[in-house]
């Protein structure tokens, strides 16, 4: 049964690495390639992460199986009487240490980056593309009149939508977050942005899609019996088309039915 | 006891135990609810209007397609070319319709450029000629001559020109499969708005069984369109559990609308066969005991029983003739609510003339602020269809619910926020909430109100103070009832005039 | 069982009273000695599992097969729809599985029922030193149970606001169906389980510290003992946070008041909240005791597994006190890590800095306990059995449950998996790859304790076999599913595009998780078995060092035939001083002046 056991230790963790490395292949990896520049940041850091501890992985796994392995040898020989190795514990206690600090610190620009509102781009800043408040179970989205700025409170002249969110592509786009009635979190998994909604908060969010292109806008965290309805999307597209888009919108928005469909006023 | 016996005693008990659980763990099977008027009727004649909805629509697993409603039902639709031969054959010349070349292809060819019609053969149905209203079933189908194979051989071929429909129900079966995915637990199987959910919602979903809805673009009488309830779904109804599904693809929407509207016009069906039974007939299980107690005859009674289930199928017939009648006007260009005129620019006149107009018609309910709050919430209303009061003071819905007239200074307009759907709203009222049409008034006062009514949320307190004092004082010289308190409720209070606005943050949409 | 009175027996005092005929109800219901109840929390707390694995079974099912009928619950609840559940109910699955299984499981098994069975026996105490205290203990268990029970028939069927119970959807009623009388009732459960724990706590505490035999330094103590000690401190310290944040949340649902619910919400068209408060402060305070709470479920796993590898590999524990420093570590930095679980949470971000640094440090310790595992090993001779098997396992399915969760440490990469299943992935990993198995290999060693018989190795090799293999099926694959970018908590995942074409994984999955349940009834089976046909065996039938093995077993009541006394630890395994590979702490050795002299070990 001994090396029935052995091999059971070592197989497993074999079948998980291979698991791991045939997943990308099979797209059981992430959705896309990042589609945002902090985006590919968070991904280099994932993967550094993973190659660490890979590598640990690997380690352990082998050290345990060889000590089994050795341990488990049919012999008269005694167990070696050892309380530990003083050296060892010195030595497993610094180089992890040093490792994990330095994965720590590594990143903490990223984490400023996304976080801190006085580090968010300017120009998104200064001109939030629209106000996404989250309720059970949509998006609703409202953007600012073209050619004005949004406002926090709501606008005459706004324009609302639901579960589509149209931005600029390949620039930095700011959204202000609210939440209508309890916890929702904003969650683009090809961009790589993450946010929650908090009640009676207003929280700027800030992301910059590289491509234009439709980007899935999902709810993660849980907000009740709809959580996993929230299925929304971001559409990015390129400045023309992003001015025409919202133009399109307001026409829409103050569509009157009139036969001849003519100039509408709108105010 | 030896270990052998015990043993022998837990196996004995393990199957029993294993027996008694497969039926706990068989699927049960999903039915339609049956109405409560139904139910009340005597068991023959309730039985013959159940035996009935089951052949007409069948139960959620075995669904119907009734080609005589207007639902698409989906499938091949084609025609009959000319045949030289001669009967009795089962091989019939056909065209498809171009929209449906790619249908048949898609459902039928098998991997081997051949084509697959299952073991019984896919279901054809005879819209007209000879065998109009008959099914026969595909087993094969020619390419190069273009023939379709049948089981069934008949004697006379089918002239050219016969259209017929192959394999209908598929998009209503997909309906059905999207509308067990997305809509069920609130909606409920049979569409009465009564699922799992549904008791927790404020509020409470669509009961689609009288057939009516609320947010629609065609005149008041009118049934909903196909397009207005696409909207719905794939806007939501801010302000309710009703969410956007945007996301959903154009065909899928498409079968979904079907599969509602199939629902619709099987639970109003059985509401008018209700109807027909219960009123005109009186054929409820009350009614027939009276009846028996004031000394009719039993068998007088029985042969009015026997006839009404005599009828049952023609009733059927008629009555679903006269719904598909209805649901395809409701389609027509006449049918939709067209403003006469643009909408009126946007202007302080204008708002002040749509004040005025709302002032007359609307603060009963809507509360002279327009925030909900009018007098008609705090009075018992009748209800028209027993003739009583409500039991709650407040205004009520067709369906028994207790509903609130909107509060218009939330910029929450559940039927839509464009101008039109405002007009629509005016014009055609909404009649399951009760609110009333205002068909008849000139189209430009619709759109002033409109211009108004969008305007409340950023209402700056004062605004209309002097429109209004015209208004009571130009209805005091034409010797109208004045409300002294409406006029005092129309004038801001000092703290409103030192408030910021009206506009909640909370809700937007 | 040995009716042999202990001599320490009347310096104990009279908290038996006078005689030892003893009713039935006095001696296995309400009984004051802490074996039986040891034994009491240990058979109700698997059959809690078994709960706790159905309700996952659930959700699992509708993973695989969604809005299909469900086996059992389709034809009770939902025959009207066909069997298919409804969403709110897969909510209250979930919400029910996590808390069954992490309040009436795994924290009442290892502190309540291994810790009240071992700690006496091992520190060489004939009870705890609060023996009523301890049977309240336990009763207070079904209480809980009742609450967690009874909220299952209330409106919505069970809790539904997630375990983590966040407000505002757990405190405003109109926000989720089961957010009414079942929110209510979960609240008052786990405030009862609280108490039962506190209880437990300072019984812990105080034993250890006033106790132990004459001889047992604090450090001759046995890993058990100190895993014990250390996460009865923690649950000492960070339950009544727990405790008052539930209070806080009682009080915003029932009494009107808004610790937890700012102004200006609409839920469910109700009017407006009049507010003031702060749904964050709910997860400050919520987390403050679940991160410490998730240490309280691995450190006496911990524990354990160090004393059953010591004694499996025949030789010392490798490092015992970097082992002892180490959990002190974890304890201390788990203090202090909570803000991890709020990354993403909208609070300060110069929290998320200082929060991701400790939680890097809070690897440290369990990267050099694992270590020390592998040395224990090392060099040792080693058997393949149950528990032996059990033990390896822990250490290797730890391995991957602690590296994953430096993942989510990084804050930045934290943004992407934050309540996907990656996390999902990490938890489990943790808490059943490595506590739950960590718990079957203690179950086997200690049973013969418990009950003077042995359990059967072929099924408990079956049973290991089947679940490690169903275990690593279900959960690994969760890894993948998160990086995919699968949130959690979703009853319909494949109504989003991207995550369509994993419906087969998760069907593998679940497969997974069925073997893996079924496999639990060979462990019920093989517990329920055992006790009557089950080898007899002696008192120490693993030939190892603890105090609990000199006493008979099971051991009657007042634990020890004479006052222990204690001459060194507990890992003098393949000592040079005995012929045997064995050496009892107990076990007095004449000077060995007349012995060889013998090489100093480089670590004691």
């Amino acid at each position: 049964m001994r090396w029935f056991w052995l091999t059971f230790f070592i197989v497993c963790p074999i079948a998980a690495v291979v698991f791991c490395v045939i997943a990308p292949g099979m797209d059981w990896w992430f959705p896309s390639e990042a589609g945002s520049p902090l985006g590919e940041r968070i991904d280099s850091l994932f993967n550094l992460i993973l190659y660490i501890v890979t590598g640990t992985f690997i380690g352990t796994q082998i050290a345990l199986v060889y000590v089994l392995w050795k341990s488990s040898k049919k012999d008269d020989e005694r167990a070696w009487f050892s309380h530990g190795s003083h050296n060892l514990e010195v030595i497993w206690t610094i180089v992890p240490a040093g490792i994990l600090l330095f994965i720590a610190l590594y990143q903490m620009d990223v984490w400023a980056e996304y976080r801190v509102v006085s580090k968010f781009p300017k120009e998104a800043r200064k001109a939030p593309v629209a106000e996404v408040m989250a309720r059970q179970f949509e998006w609703r989205i409202r953007y600012p009149e073209p050619g004005r700025i949004l406002q926090i409170q709501q606008q005459p002249t706004d324009l609302y939508a639901v579960n589509e969110l149209i931005v600029p592509a390949a620039k930095p786009v700011m959204i202000y977050l609210k939440t209508q009635d309890v916890q929702h979190s904003f969650f683009l998994p090809e961009l790589r942005v993450k946010q929650d909604a908090v009640p009676g908060q207003i929280i700027p969010v800030w992301f910059e899609a590289t491509e234009p292109g439709e980007y899935v806008l999902v709810c993660a965290e849980l907000c009740g019996w709809g959580h996993y309805k929230m299925g929304a999307r971001v559409v990015a597209l390129a400045e023309e088309q992003f001015e025409a888009a919202m133009e399109e919108l307001a026409e829409e928005q103050s569509d009157d039915g009139f036969a001849d469909a003519g100039d509408s006023d709108d105010e | 006891m030896s270990i052998r016996r015990k043993s022998n005693i837990l196996f004995v008990l393990a199957c029993g135990f294993l027996l008694a659980g497969c039926d706990a763990f068989s699927p049960p099977d999903a039915e339609f609810v049956v109405r409560e008027e139904t139910d009340q009727l005597t068991s023959d004649v309730s039985k013959a209007v159940e035996e009935e909805l089951e052949s007409s629509f069948g139960n959620p697993h075995q669904l119907v397609a009734w080609l005589k409603l207007p639902v698409d039902f989906g499938g091949v639709t084609g025609a009959t070319e000319e045949s030289t031969l001669e009967g009795p054959l089962n091989k019939f010349p056909v065209k498809f319709d171009p929209e449906a070349d790619d249908k048949f292809v898609a459902q039928f060819q098998a991997d081997d450029g051949g084509f697959n019609f299952g073991e019984s053969g896919a279901r054809l149905d005879w819209m007209t000629g000879e065998y109009a209203g008959k099914s026969m079933h595909v087993i094969g189908y020619d390419s190069e001559s273009q023939q379709l194979t049948t089981k069934e051989k008949v004697e006379v071929p089918p002239a050219a020109g016969d259209t017929f429909v192959l394999s209908a129900g598929e998009t209503l079966k997909s309906g059905r499969a999207l509308y067990m995915e997305h809509c069920l637990h609130c909606h409920g199987v049979s569409g009465d708005g009564n699922g799992p959910t549904a008791q927790y919602l404020n509020p409470r979903p669509r009961d689609y069984r009288l057939g009516q809805f609320k947010f629609k673009a065609t005149k008041p009488a009118e049934k909903v369109r196909q397009e207005d309830l696409g909207r719905v779904i794939k806007y939501g109804i801010p302000g309710t559990y009703m969410p956007s599904f945007l996301l959903l693809a154009d065909e899928d929407l498409h079968a979904i609308v079907e599969y509602v509207r199939w629902l619709s016009m099987r639970g109003e069906l059985e509401y008018r066969v209700d109807q027909e039974l219960v009123l005109a007939s009186g054929l409820t299980n009350e009614i027939i005991a009276e009846r028996k107690s004031d000394g009719d005859e039993d068998a007088e009674i029985q042969e009015e029983v026997d006839e009404a289930v005599a009828y049952m199928p023609t009733m059927f017939d008629e009555l679903g003739d006269q719904l598909a009648e209805s649901w395809l006007l409701a389609e027509e260009e006449e049918s939709l609510i067209v403003p006469a005129v643009a909408r009126v620019e946007d202007s302080f006149e204008s708002r002040a003339r749509g004040r005025k107009f709302f002032l007359e018609k609307c603060t009963n309910c809507h509360g002279h602020k327009g925030r909900g709050n009018g007098s008609m919430t705090e009075d018992f209303q009748k209800d028209e269809e027993t003739g009583e009061l409500y039991a709650e003071p407040g205004l009520f819905d067709i369906w028994g619910n207790s509903i609130k007239p909107r509060n218009l200074t939330k910029g929450l307009y559940r039927g839509g926020r464009r101008p039109v759907d405002l007009y629509h709203r005016l014009y055609g009222g909404i009649g399951p909430s009760k609110m009333p049409n205002f068909a008849t008034t000139d189209p430009k006062i619709l759109w002033d109100t409109v211009n108004y009514v969008l305007h409340i949320p950023f209402e700056k307190p004062g605004e209309y103070t002097e429109v209004d004092k015209e208004y009571f004082e130009s209805k005091k010289k034409s010797g109208g009832d004045e409300d002294k308190a409406a006029e005092q409720e129309a004038t801001p209070t000092e703290s409103e005039q030192t408030a910021t606005g009206s506009t909640e943050s909370s809700d937007q949409g | 069982m040995s009716v042999a009175h202990s001599v320490s027996h009347d310096a104990h005092g009279d908290a038996h009273g006078h005689g030892h005929e003893q009713s039935f109800i006095s001696k296995y219901v309400f009984s004051t000695d802490h074996k039986v109840i040891g034994i009491q929390f240990l058979v109700t707390t698997l059959l809690m599992l078994m709960v706790g694995g159905a309700l996952a079974l659930g959700v699992r099912w509708q993973l695989a097969f969604p809005w299909e009928s469900m086996p059992l619950v389709g034809r009770l609840l939902f025959s009207g729809e066909g069997g298919q559940i409804s969403p709110e109910f897969y909510t209250m699955l979930f919400t029910m599985h996590a808390t069954v299984m992490i309040f009436l499981v795994i924290i009442p098994i290892l502190a309540g029922a291994f810790g009240n069975f071992l700690i006496p026996l091992m520190i060489g105490a004939d009870d705890m030193a609060f023996p009523v205290l301890n049977m309240l203990s336990y009763w207070f268990m079904w209480p809980a149970i009742f609450c967690f029970f009874a909220s299952f028939f209330s409106a919505g069927n069970g809790a539904a606001a997630g375990w983590t119970s966040y407000p505002v959807l757990s405190a405003l009623p109109q926000a989720a169906p089961a957010s009414g009388m079942a929110q209510n009732w979960w609240l008052v459960g786990v405030t009862l389980v609280g108490v039962s724990s506190m209880m437990g706590s300072v019984n812990y505490m105080t034993t250890i510290i006033n106790m132990r035999a004459p001889g047992m330094t604090l450090f001759r103590m046995p890993l058990t003992i100190w895993a014990m000690f250390i996460t009865a401190i923690l649950q000492a310290f960070a339950l009544p946070v727990l405790t008052a944040a539930g209070f806080m949340l009682v009080a915003d649902r029932l009494l009107g008041t808004c610790f937890f619910i700012p102004a200006g919400l609409v839920v469910n068209n109700a009017d407006p909240t009049v507010g003031g408060g702060q749904p964050l402060l709910w997860q400050h305070l919520f987390w403050f005791y679940s991160h410490p709470a998730v240490y309280i479920m691995l450190l006496p796993a911990m524990g354990m597994v160090s004393d059953m590898l010591a004694n499996a590999a025949r030789k010392p524990l490798f490092g015992y006190k970097p082992m002892v420093y180490s959990m002190a570590a974890i304890a201390g930095l788990g203090f202090i890590v909570w803000g991890h679980h709020m990354f993403t949470s909208g609070m300060n971000p110069a929290l998320g800095m200082t929060f991701m640094t400790s939680t890097m440090m809070i690897a440290l310790p369990s990267a050099i306990k694992t270590f020390n595992w592998i040395g224990t090993i090392w060099g040792g001779k080693i058997e393949f059995n149950t528990v032996t098997l059990n033990s390896v396992a822990f250490v290797s399915m730890f391995v991957v449950g602690g590296l994953s969760g430096i993942f989510m440490a990084a804050v930045p990469v934290d943004i992407y998996i934050h309540d996907t299943y990656f996390i999902v992935a990490h938890f489990h990993y943790v808490l059943f790859g490595a506590t739950l198995f960590g718990l079957f290999g203690a179950i086997f060693f200690w049973y013969p304790k418990m009950f003077g018989r042995k359990m059967n190795e072929g099924l408990g090799k079956a049973h290991f076999f089947f679940t490690f293999l169903g275990a690593n099926g279900t959960f690994f694959p969760m890894h993948l599913l998160g990086v995919a970018g699968m949130p959690r908590r979703y009853a319909d995942p494949y109504l989003h595009p991207y995550l369509e074409h994993f419906l087969p994984m998760n069907q593998f999955m679940t497969y997974s998780a069925i073997l893996m349940g079924c496999a639990q009834f060979l462990l019920l089976f093989n517990f329920a078995y055992s006790m009557f046909y089950g080898e007899k065996v002696g008192r120490n039938p693993w030939k190892a060092n603890g105090l609990e093995w000199t006493a008979p077993s099971p051991p009657g009541h007042g634990n020890f035939d004479v006052l222990p006394v204690c001459y060194r630890g507990p890992y003098e395994y393949s000592s040079p001083l005995v012929e045997e590979d064995f050496l009892l702490q107990t076990e007095y050795l004449s000077p060995p002046d007349k012995a060889e002299p013998v090489k100093e070990p480089e670590h004691a």
